[in-house]
């Protein structure tokens, strides 16, 4: 019975929950491990989730912890280099030319999202990629909604810092 | 490094929120009637805003189909072997001791009295490939059908353990109980616990 209500939460949930994953570590195989590693623990603690539990909001919780200690040991593994490589996203940004600029800069906004620091990265993630409230993040990141926006704030100024310089394709909107 | 005339600082969380489609309108309106005067807002409005675009994009770029679900088929295949190993696990006190109720995903269940040690000498901790859980309300039934069986339902009264009489030790063997039990309890925890000298003593 329980495997049943349980395998409609993975049908339901798993596909955002990896692209979630994905975002924050950019590398599939990375992702993939992070995502199995999330739905497990979430199996192991499904039993003593209250009825009325946020499942989403539950998910994205496990799924940055998860993350969390992932970047924790990884930083330990490799003290010496503190994984700051500009790796480049794996989308596909080929297009028409006149998308160059913009696929640039979602290139780039891409790259100054990965360097953000860890809370800052969760927090925007959640937010802006995956348009989580912020009471939802301040449960995730263990910290209030208020923290969180603060957190999404900070983001967002080191992301335009990091961009200074470059070319930004000012739509009709950004006019 | 140039600082920003005081307004602007005390603008630019307002500023943010408008760029990116968070302010209240109050904050948003605020906000227009700086950039209207301020070029230097104008310009980090202007960016904020294009930053944001950018994001908008990077939210509506799908992950590829194929890593997702080949990643949530190999979700499936260990969450498959996770069930076939997790065991779900309670104590009952009985007037022979505590008691440990076990019972698999599968249905399988086991019986064990426990030793000085409590749960942590029990025989289902020390095996391995069993992933062991206390367990809550999904153990219930099973303890009902033990109850059942111990003290068959001709008695008004509840049955709980400690109703049991002190005397009188079980009148069949614990692998009767297994076979009894509508939980499926099968061969293979049997096999499992075939050596068990704790099963030995459940059979009394």
């Amino acid at each position: 019975m329980a495997e049943t209500v349980f395998d409609s939460v993975v049908a339901t949930h798993h596909g955002e929950i990896f692209r979630y994953l994905r975002r924050l570590s950019w590398r599939a195989s990375e992702a993939d491990d992070l995502s199995q590693e999330t739905f497990l623990r979430a199996y192991r603690a499904w039993g003593r989730l209250t009825p009325d539990a946020n499942v989403r909001a539950w998910l994205f919780t496990i799924a940055s912890n998860v993350y969390k200690n992932h970047v924790r040991s990884e930083r330990r593994r490799h003290a010496a280099h503190a994984t700051v490589r500009a790796t480049r996203p794996e989308l596909d940004l080929d297009g028409p030319e006149e998308e160059a600029m913009a696929g640039e800069m979602r290139s780039l906004t891409q790259a100054a999202i990965r360097r953000l620091p860890l809370k800052q990265r969760l927090a925007f993630t959640l937010r802006k990629l995956h348009e989580l409230d912020y009471d939802a993040i301040g449960q995730s990141l263990e910290c209030s909604p208020e923290s969180a926006r603060a957190h999404v704030f900070q983001a967002l100024r080191k992301i335009r810092t990091t961009l200074n310089g470059h070319a930004m394709p000012l739509t009709e909107s950004t006019r | 490094m140039t600082s920003k005339p005081t307004m602007c600082v005390a603008i630019e969380p307002d500023l943010i929120a408008a760029a990116t489609g968070e302010a209240t309108p109050p904050a948003a309106e605020r906000v227009d009637a700086h950039v209207a005067t301020c070029a230097a807002c104008r310009d980090d409005f202007a960016r904020y805003r294009a930053i944001d675009h950018a994001i908008g994009a990077l939210r509506s770029t799908p992950a590829p189909a194929g890593d997702a679900e080949a990643a949530r088929q190999r979700l499936i295949a260990r969450l498959a072997d996770l069930r076939s190993r997790i065991v779900s696990y309670r104590v009952a006190p009985t007037p022979l001791g505590p008691m440990l109720m076990a019972r698999s995903e599968q249905g399988i269940a086991l019986l064990e009295y426990l030793g000085p040690d409590g749960v942590s000498g029990s025989r289902l901790l020390q095996m391995a490939d069993v992933e062991a859980h206390e367990g809550g309300a999904e153990l219930e039934s099973f303890e009902r059908e033990l109850l059942d069986y111990r003290c068959p339902r001709t008695r008004a009264s509840p049955r709980t353990w400690a109703s049991r009489p002190r005397s009188g030790p079980w009148p069949r063997p614990c692998a009767t109980i297994r076979c009894r039990s509508s939980c499926r309890a099968t061969a293979s925890w049997a096999a499992a616990v075939s050596s068990s000298a704790t099963l030995a003593r459940a059979s009394i």
